[in-house]
């Protein structure tokens, strides 16, 4: 049999696994029958882990411990520049790990990023064991395509943590773009316009030959559905206000209401004119006898007109990458819609007036990412049935500018932006002092100027050179980046042919041991889970018996109480209680696995007695 | 003389209650030929005569085909009931009709049948094995009525069950065998209301605002009891009642608004006690002062006997045990305030039958000494206000309020030690309340702290083995179009969203937003009320 395999949408907001079966690419729904899943993690004060939908429900009544978009700060360092914002819009505490990562506070426990997003990949590889009745390792998993080095490579880990093998890497636009030309001979350039949960992307992509190159992408990391949610929650909020007097907003759990029914009425919408929002019992005033129902009509007029500069942020995002790209509208032969929020008409609309193109529908837009996964995953793992192996080729470009510092702090670009992958690139350099023996390596990715504005992937020394005057000794520099973004730098004197190299890994990554041990704890916690199922399981089977042994002690202990064989008979069964209470009170699961075959006797003979004497 | 005739009537009393009706009857008659003309023994011969058709059902002729059998009483020493000579047994299966009739369409049992249900069923016991009934009185007497064994029978009628009958076989059924026919709707427990129902038949006579929807109306309403039996014949008459009662909560309301039959009638408009059950600020949090509220109340009520008509002197006792004091999520707060007055006072009586203890919730000892409610000054007494509690009884005013003289460390150390003797009662609501107070003054109070996890755990517990199997999926039994006739607070609704048909109660915890004690507290409540299921 072949290897199971499957493909993973990690979504800033929602993630989706899907895999080939018999040569089709096919969603795996989750238990609840969602075929996407929320990408939230939360503890609760008992300790539970809530992961999905069930977080979902308690994202804003256990705001501090719940964790969400854990994706914009993976593989991101503590100084980088979108981490102090990030600071003080999550509820939920950033604090900085010991290799200068970006760590999050759960209950006085710190996790490292790649351990969350490892938590929501471990609850897609269980929908997907569950799909195939037996373990899943192979995963393909996207990532935006602006995703930087560290950005993949703490992806990578996370997936190692879930204990998946991460056998590639690509860009969201990228999958969705094999999804939409899976066993399609399609000579197109296709614009894939992604807007999720939390961001938006516009990509281009050229698919020739089954060749799929992204040529250029761009978007905004804080534009997303919960953006259109949140102005139906205002708007519900300015209606009540005005209506009672009374913020909404004040109370976490009228908050968690109204943004679970906006972003209904939202979905509904899509399908029809208009919605009804109804919250009954959503706030108590003080000084009113009951609590205040929410009630509320709402069209689709009115959430277009509510989110109309959204749609247009979106758009002129959209018009930038082009000209930056220097690409037409009408190069672009196809638009392919991403992200749930595409569903939205007026977003459709807006699209089309923009490219001048209907949108494609043959893809659906919430799965086809993960779709494109599988089929990448089905062509690299293969299957026993040759359609199950696309044969495609997969070419991703270098979202940013890779180069090295160079003398006076400035950057030097040795891998342009949007080159297609895999690729590699040399550059011959000179000593810039005399007798200058050694030089040092620092690589960059970004796209200013400075050195210093860009980001650090590494850096490391090249010694010995011979001694000489400045600019006699030649130092050749070569980038290499394999297909899955991945980036080796190396550095050879000419003279001497002395090399030194890296492979970049993002600076902030976790260490092999440290991974080990947090993969050794996940498989603790899953035990510790397992056993903790097991033992409600069986609570609730012994709090049954010891029920029916309590509801017939005392008529059979009237009626054969006194007799000696009798008492001693009621008294074992009063020992073979309290063993089973102490073990529900403590826990011990072996206990009440031991208890639980005297008490089923004790009832047998309990019944048996009270059948006797003509009770039930 | 005296002393015999007043066991006697205790005798008959007891065999009454144990259900050997025609032991009773042949008691009476004992008592008759000693003392003849003796009212109660008249009264009550008259009326379990006619109880047990036993006067217009027997034709003469056949009265003497199976002799044996009956328990006859003379008409010499019945000179009120010249005709109601002899019994049999055709006319004592008679009353048997409505053991068969559908219990779940109709919830009213006649009143003649439930005598027979205790004959049946003693019957059925003494058959099924002579060698354990080892021939009690009551097992004796039974035996000599033979009754054909009815599946239906096959337990004892609850009412019987809680008259007190000592010798009476058992037990207090369990959840799943409680007769069909009783209707605990807003029952926060197991069994009490019928124990309220039947102990204290008084404070289910109707009142100014309690209405009864399906009155017993007999066909000639029998002769009231006689005032020196302490327990009426238990008749076990069923009645449904809806009790439509406007609330005014000036201070927070329970969130559990069970209204149990000891806590119906008298005043309902005045505010609750400041020693409501239920934690201070989760009541102000859930249910906010200040809320008119009117709601309707199902009961079904067992009475012993017919509703006296004209306040023929009955033995009313109230009996504060644990049972009937306020617990979490019981209506504490409509407890009407002392100055409320009886609606239809009840003339003293003496010995009278305390409670029995129905519930592993009961099994702690009350809080409060036994109350004569007849003992009251005006000869009426007020429900729930304890008008002379004896010597070891608790003291419901030192709970309330502490001292105002006291220092605030005083003041905490009074209410310290109330809240350790409520939490020893097995009022860990009460207690918890307590334990509040303090906090409120004195947040880093070790003590207080040390109760508050008690209490909260030994609550959480109680409302969890409410909920039962926490893995269970519950739905809402209302339809959404209907529940915003629900009364509910914010924090209630917040959970009932919740409930989707997916997540259990386990996770409905853990989603709710609210510490498990509250989570825990609203699902028992939305389930006691019927919402989910």
């Amino acid at each position: 049999m072949a290897d199971r395999f499957i493909g993973i949408d990690l979504g800033t907001t929602n993630s989706c696994v899907a895999t080939v079966d018999d040569g089709v690419p096919t969603v795996i729904a989750n238990k609840g029958g969602y075929k996407t899943t929320p990408s939230m993690v939360a503890v609760t004060e008992s300790g539970r882990r809530l992961v999905g939908h069930i977080a979902k429900r308690q994202a804003i009544t256990n705001a501090q411990n719940t964790i969400y978009a854990a994706k914009r700060m993976i593989g991101r360092k503590w100084s980088h520049p979108s981490v102090a914002p990030a600071q003080k819009s999550f509820p939920y505490r950033l604090v900085e790990g010991e290799h200068g990562d970006v760590r999050i506070d759960l209950r006085g426990k710190s996790h490292s990023i790649p351990e969350i997003s490892a938590m929501v990949l471990s609850e897609m590889k269980r929908i997907a064991e569950e799909h195939f009745g037996g373990p899943v390792e192979k995963a393909v998993i996207t990532v935006p395509a602006y995703f930087n080095d560290g950005q993949r490579q703490a992806t990578k880990d996370a997936g190692r943590i879930a204990g998946l093998d991460v056998i590639r890497v690509i860009n969201e636009p990228t999958a969705a773009a094999l999804a939409y030309g899976f066993k399609k001979n399609i000579q197109k350039r296709v614009a894939v316009y992604d807007l999720g949960g939390g961001t938006f992307d516009i990509s281009v992509l050229d698919i020739h030959d089954g060749v799929f190159e992204v040529l250029a992408t761009a978007g905004d990391t804080f534009l997303g559905g919960e953006d259109f949610d949140q102005r139906i929650v205002q708007w519900l909020c300015d209606g009540f206000a005005a209506e009672h007097k009374i913020d909404l907003r004040s109370d976490v759990m009228a908050l968690q209401r109204l943004r679970d029914a906006a972003e209904t009425a939202k979905m509904q919408l899509s399908l029809t004119a208009s919605t009804e929002i109804n919250l009954p019992f959503i706030i108590t005033a003080e000084g009113r006898p009951d609590a205040l129902h929410l009630q509320r009509t709402l069209t689709r007029e009115q959430l277009e007109s509510l989110t109309t500069d959204l749609i247009d942020r979106s758009v002129d995002i959209c018009d930038r990458m082009l000209k930056e790209a220097r690409l037409a509208k009408g190069e672009i032969n196809e638009v392919i819609l991403v992200g749930g929020q595409t569903r939205m008409p007026k977003v459709q609309a807006a699209v089309k007036t923009f490219f001048g193109l209907e949108p494609a529908k043959s893809v659906h837009p919430d799965e086809v990412v993960a779709l494109g996964a599988a089929v990448q995953a089905a062509a690299l793992v293969g299957g026993t049935q040759e359609e199950e192996k696309p044969g495609l080729l997969l070419l991703d470009v270098t979202p940013h500018h890779l180069g090295i510092m160079i003398a006076g702090g400035y950057f030097n670009v040795l891998i342009p932006a949007n080159t297609t992958v895999p690729t590699s690139a040399m550059h011959t350099f000179t000593t810039v002092r005399d007798d200058q023996t050694t030089v040092k390596i620092v690589v960059l990715q970004g796209d200013s100027r400075i050195a210093h504005e860009n980001e650090l992937l590494g850096e490391f020394l090249l010694t010995d050179l011979p001694a000489g005057p400045r600019g006699s000794v030649e130092v050749d520099v070569r980038f290499d980046i394999s297909s899955d973004g991945i980036v080796s730098v190396a550095a050879r004197d000419k003279s001497t042919g002395r090399e030194q190299s890296i492979q970049v890994t993002a600076s902030g990554r976790l260490s092999e041991d440290e991974l080990k041990k947090i993969m050794s704890s996940n498989d603790e916690f899953a035990v510790a889970e397992k056993n903790v199922e097991k033992f409600q399981a069986l609570k609730t089977e012994v709090e049954r018996v010891l029920r029916d042994v309590d509801r017939l002690l005392p008529g059979v202990r009237e009626f054969i109480g006194a007799s000696e064989l009798g008492d001693d008979a009621l008294k074992k069964i009063e020992a073979v209680k309290e063993r089973a209470r102490g073990a529900i009170a403590a826990q011990d699961l072996e206990g009440l696995k031991n208890v639980l075959e005297p008490l089923e006797r004790a009832v047998t003979m309990l019944k048996g007695v009270s059948e006797r004497i003509g009770k039930k | 003389m005296t002393s015999s005739v007043d066991a006697l009537l205790n005798e008959a009393q007891r065999l009454y209650a144990a259900g050997d009706a025609h032991g009773a009857l042949a008691t009476w008659a004992r008592v008759l030929e000693l003392a003849p003309g003796h009212h109660a023994a008249v009264q009550y011969t008259a009326f379990v005569r006619k109880v047990l058709h036993l006067d217009d059902a027997a034709p003469p002729a056949d009265a003497t085909r199976e002799p044996s059998r009956s328990v006859t009483t003379t008409t010499t020493t019945a000179p009120r009931e010249p005709s109601r000579s002899v019994t049999t047994t055709t006319t004592t299966r008679e009353p048997s009709r409505s053991l068969t009739t559908p219990r779940e369409p109709s919830r009213t049992l006649h009143a003649e049948a439930r005598p027979l249900l205790a004959i049946s069923w003693a019957a059925i016991v003494d058959a099924a094995d002579d060698s354990v009934l080892d021939g009690g009185a009551t097992t004796s007497v039974a035996k000599k009525v033979v009754l054909a064994p009815s599946p239906e029978v096959a337990e004892p009628p609850p009412a019987m069950v809680v008259a007190g009958a000592s010798a009476a076989p058992p037990a207090v059924p369990a959840d799943d065998e409680v007769d069909d026919d009783i209707v605990v709707l807003t029952s926060p427990e197991d069994e009490p209301v019928i124990a309220d129902a039947v102990t204290t038949p008084a404070t289910a006579t109707p009142s100014t605002n309690v209405a009864s929807l399906t009155p017993p109306a007999p066909p000639a309403p029998p002769p009231a009891p006689p005032a020196a039996v302490a327990a009426p014949p238990p008749s076990g008459r069923l009645e449904e009642r809806v009790v439509r009662q406007s609330v005014r909560f000036d201070e927070p309301m329970p969130i559990v608004g069970f209204l149990r039959a000891s806590s119906l009638p008298a005043a309902v408009t005045a505010p609750p006690p400041a020693h409501t059950s239920v934690p201070r600020e989760v009541t102000e949090a859930l249910f906010p002062a200040g809320r008119p509220e009117e709601r309707v109340v199902r009961q079904s009520l067992r009475f012993d006997e017919p509703p006296p008509v004209d306040a023929a002197p009955t033995r009313v006792r109230k009996t504060p045990t644990a049972t009937n004091l306020p617990a979490v999520g019981e209506a504490g707060g409509v407890t009407p305030p002392p100055a409320a007055p009886s609606p239809a006072p009840p003339p003293a009586v003496e010995g009278a039958v305390p409670a029995a203890s129905l519930s592993p919730w009961d099994e702690h000892p009350g809080p409060a000494a036994v109350v004569d409610l007849d003992a009251a000054p005006s000869g009426g007494a007020t429900l729930g206000a304890p008008q002379k509690p004896s010597a070891p009884a608790f003291d419901q005013a030192r709970i309330d309020t502490p001292p105002a003289t006291l220092s605030p460390s005083d003041a905490n150390e009074a209410l310290m030690s109330t809240a350790r003797e409520l939490f020893d009662l097995g009022d860990f609501s009460g207690s918890l309340s307590k334990v509040e107070l303090v906090l409120r003054s004195d947040p880093q109070h070790e003590g207080a702290r040390a109760y508050l996890q008690r209490n909260e755990s030994t609550l959480t517990k109680m409302y969890e083995s409410k909920l039962g199997d926490m893995t269970r999926t519950p739905r809402q039994l209302i339809r959404p179009d209907e529940i915003v006739w629900v009364t509910m607070h914010h924090r209630a609704g917040f959970v009932l969203a919740q409930v989707d048909g997916v997540l259990s109660f386990h996770d409905l915890v853990d989603v709710a937003g609210v510490k498990r004690f509250d989570a825990v507290r609203i699902l028992a409540d939305l389930v006691t009320r019927g919402i989910i299921g």
